[in-house]
């Protein structure tokens, strides 16, 4: 097949899906940021790239897995392909194992991006390593749609060591198979992006239930909690090279 | 435009699925159903302890599949012990009886360190149980069971507050303190050991801390007062040597009936083999207006007709109390064949001694559901005769003089409330008032030529059960019978037609097929079109593998020994028979408490809707037991 396609196909910025998501974040409301964590809708998010420059890289796919009321909602989980404006590198297809087949399969970003505004918002985004996935959706977002989105995202890879760092040791930032190891979480079909979706749900749960028993009842106090082991990481760091 | 995103079934569906899939019964559903079930699902976390559901949550709201973690389940007395009546771990289902009734749940479920579960609406639930047969079965196999449980601890809850004795464990229903004494020791420093202690019994163990005897205040009148003992003489002199001794595990309900058959006011309770304490009669009857013991023995000491026409109404008297306080069936019904049993041994032994009829010389024996121990609060007499054979030429007049007595006996149990049979299967009919030959005869012909009547015969002489008398002769007879009757595949194989012809009422469009019985419009005959169909499947089943069984339930469980891996399928048939039981009993007690004669003709519509439900799934067990009768019997 010809991958010439891609460079000379246009994004078609007018299509109904890209008006419907312009239309849509335009009239959403923001979360309630003071509202108790059972009346808010979170959306856990993970993609997958062609690369580990979040200024750089192209969307593949975006898996997203909703939160409601304490529970993942399996069926309003959804995993949208994106065709990227260039295919990725071979060794990045190794990573995620999404072939050049599979790319040219996938959704224009725009309309992509435009299905999964609608899907997975009004919500509180959160992801793992979240600054990274918040970063190439935004970047994508104003580029296709023409929407910023925020990118203070929660951070589970954050807000994990917050909430179970034994107070002796200090709070580390891992990565996500430590805690799915810990927590004994079977990920199935890791490495796709539901999939990595779905495993960060299934932490976020453990986080909501966490912060609630340490009185942390809304986001703002998750956002806080979130900062705190920011800079207090910040100052081991700073601390460490001043010794 | 195609919808670009794709939901669940292209992201985690297939992951789900294959996860769900290690685990009954979705290792065995259609993957339709499976890819049906999964995007209704839901996955929800429980910190460690928290609560998954208890019984205040009210109505069950969803099915829960352990994805990971484990989660005990307490019932209330286990909650106050700690420790938890199961353990459900990865893969299992919950709470499957609370939601096909739609009740809560009478169990508390707690997690046991990080818990994810999956969770299905409950209204998904009932969907899926109408779509995957798979999930139909699986839910519904323990189902009956499951229901009778609950419903008994929301009968017993509302009657008492507490589940009733006789269906506890002994364990549970140990005195705080059992007085102990070695039999070396005096009677009164055991008395006084009694006194400080407040019980009216002493258990006297022996070095390995066995029971050897035991002393009570009856045995301080009988055989201290009385007998001029002095109160230096040592225990062991003035006990009751070798009492009986239950494991701790049995059921009340056991030590009763031991109680009642044996006449006995106190039974020692043991812990592999130690004694580990004393239960009397009131502990197990503390909450009952009639006790089992105290009509028994009301029976025993019966003199004469008038004193047992009074006992055989207490027999209603206290099945209907126990039938109020929610005993299930089995043990209902057994119960009130144990103390029709008493009561006919009675009758037997008083009207003999007035006849001069030797007891040694005959075995009086119990047919149909008598013969059975299925007896409901409508028995007509089902018995027959069996006599040592004698010299032909004295063969008539023996005969005479036996169908005479039998006659007295027919009467007198009558005159306490058992009907005379209206097909005349009684032993003072001439046809059932045999020698030892004639009935082996009778036998042998129905087996070998057998048309209609005799198929009809075999439902009812084949349930036979030695009462009293020389009840080693009619064991002798039963074994026989039983020998033979396994090699006669031809006359088996004509029983399980017969009983085949006899289907489950269970409609197509209707849940159930109705019609007029006796006058009674769109009712079921639910001895006819329910439990028979158990009793009848069962019988052929007992009877082909050579087993002596004579009751249903003790027949489908030689059944399950024989065949292990069908266990979980017997448990359910079983279940579903003791519903069927129950349901008939229940009728037949509303329609004494009303004041009309009791029948077998329930309507379906009067049931309340859990029990309709439960009804027509144990109608389906019925179904099942007989495809396994057609299976066998490649019918």
């Amino acid at each position: 097949m010809s991958f010439g396609r891609w460079w000379s196909r246009k994004t078609d910025s007018d299509s109904a899906v890209v008006r419907a998501a312009r239309d849509h974040w335009r009239h959403i409301a923001k979360p309630e940021e003071r509202a108790p964590f059972s009346a808010l809708r979170f959306s856990v998010v993970d993609t997958e790239t062609t690369g580990l420059d979040p200024y750089q890289a192209e969307l593949l796919s975006i898996g997203t897995c909703p939160v409601e009321r304490g529970a993942i909602v399996l069926t309003d989980s959804l995993e949208i392909a994106v065709r990227p404006r260039a295919p990725s590198g071979h060794e990045n297809v190794l990573v995620h194992g999404i072939g050049h087949a599979q790319q040219a399969a996938g959704d224009a970003q725009a309309e992509a991006l435009g299905s999964w505004l609608i899907a997975a918002t009004p919500g509180v985004l959160v992801g793992y390593h979240a600054l990274f996935d918040a970063t190439v959706i935004a970047r994508a977002a104003r580029e296709s749609l023409d929407v910023r989105l925020p990118l203070d995202w929660l951070d589970i890879a954050l807000l994990l060591p917050a909430l179970t760092a034994d107070p002796a040791s200090r709070a580390e930032v891992r990565p996500l198979d430590y805690w799915l190891q810990r927590f004994e979480i079977a990920a199935t079909g890791r490495h796709g992006a539901a999939a990595d979706a779905y495993a960060t749900a299934q932490l976020l749960l453990l986080v909501l239930h966490r912060a609630q028993v340490r009185g942390i009842h809304d986001v703002r106090g998750l956002r806080r909690l979130q900062q705190d082991l920011l800079s207090k990481l910040a100052n081991h760091a700073s601390g460490g090279t001043g010794a | 435009m195609d919808q670009p995103s794709r939901p669940i079934a292209a992201a985690l569906a297939p992951a789900t699925v294959e996860d769900l899939r290690r685990h009954a019964p979705f290792d065995r559903m259609d993957r339709d159903d499976l890819d049906w079930l999964v995007v209704r699902l839901s996955v929800v976390y429980f910190a460690p302890d928290a609560v998954v559901m208890s019984p205040d949550d009210g109505i069950v709201q969803w099915l829960y599949v352990v994805k990971q973690g484990a989660v005990p389940g307490f019932s209330p007395e286990d909650l106050a012990q700690g420790s938890p009546r199961w353990h459900l771990s990865v893969g299992e289902c919950f709470p499957l009886g609370a939601l096909i009734a739609k009740r809560p749940v009478t169990s508390r479920y707690q997690a046991a360190g990080d818990v994810f579960c999956y969770r299905l609406p409950a209204e998904d639930f009932h969907t899926l149980l109408s779509r995957s047969a798979a999930f139909r079965d699986f839910a519904t196999q323990r189902l009956a069971a499951l229901l009778i449980e609950s419903r008994r601890a929301q009968l017993a809850e509302t009657a008492t507050g507490s589940r009733q004795p006789l269906e506890r464990s002994l364990r549970e229903m140990l005195p705080e303190t059992t007085v102990y004494a070695t039999p070396d020791e005096s009677v009164r420093l055991v008395l006084e050991r009694m006194r400080s202690g407040r019980s009216d019994s002493a258990v006297v163990v022996d070095d390995t801390g066995r029971a050897s005897g035991i002393f009570t205040l009856r045995d301080l009148r009988d055989r201290v007062a009385l007998a001029g003992k002095d109160v230096a003489s040592a225990i062991r002199d003035v006990m009751t040597p070798d009492p009986v001794g239950l494991p701790a595990d049995t059921m009340g309900f056991e030590a009763a009936l031991t109680m009642a058959e044996r006449g006995f006011r106190h039974v020692v309770v043991t812990d592999n083999g130690r004694a580990a304490g004393c239960l009397s009669e009131s502990d197990l009857f503390a909450m009952q207006r009639i006790g089992v013991p105290a009509v028994a023995a009301e029976l025993r000491s019966a003199r004469d007709l008038t004193d047992l026409v009074r006992a055989s109404g207490r027999i209603g008297e206290l099945a209907r109390e126990l039938a109020l306080q929610a005993m299930p069936a089995e043990h209902l019904t057994r119960l009130v064949a144990t103390l029709n049993d008493a009561l006919t041994r009675r009758v037997v032994a008083l009207v003999a001694a007035d006849c001069g009829v030797d007891l040694d010389d005959f075995c009086w024996l119990a047919f149909g559901s008598e013969g059975r121990h299925e007896q409901t609060f409508l028995t007509d007499q089902d018995n027959g005769l069996l006599f040592r054979d004698v010299d032909p030429t004295e063969r008539e007049a023996h005969r005479a003089a036996l169908l005479a007595f039998a006659r007295q006996v027919n009467d007198a149990l009558a005159a306490c409330g058992f009907p005379l049979c209206k097909g005349q299967v009684m032993a003072s009919n001439p046809r059932w008032c045999l020698s030892f030959p004639e009935w082996q005869a009778a036998f042998g012909a129905w087996m070998h030529k057998p048309d209609g009547p005799a198929l009809l015969n075999a439902s009812i002489f084949f349930d036979l059960r030695p009462l009293c008398g020389n009840t080693a002769l009619g064991a002798e007879l039963a074994h026989w019978l039983f020998a033979v009757a396994a090699g006669e595949p031809v006359f088996l194989r004509l029983l399980a037609e017969t009983a085949l012809r006899n289907e489950p009422p269970l409609g197509v469009i209707r849940d159930f097929v109705v019609g007029d019985h006796d006058g009674h419009a769109d009712t079921l005959d639910i001895k006819l079109n329910g439990a028979t169909l158990f009793v009848d499947a069962a019988r052929v089943l007992s009877l082909a593998s050579g087993e002596a069984a004579a009751g249903t339930a003790d027949r489908l469980r030689g059944v399950a020994r024989r065949r292990p891996a069908a266990t979980a399928e017997i448990e359910g048939w079983l279940d579903a028979f003791h519903f069927v039981q129950h349901v008939r009993l229940d009728h037949q007690m509303r329609c004494i408490s009303e004041g009309r004669p009791a029948d077998n003709y329930v309507s379906p519509d009067a049931l309340n809707a859990l029990d309709r439900r439960i009804l027509k799934e144990a109608l389906r067990q019925a179904r099942k037991l007989q495809e396994r009768l057609r299976l066998d019997f490649r019918l």
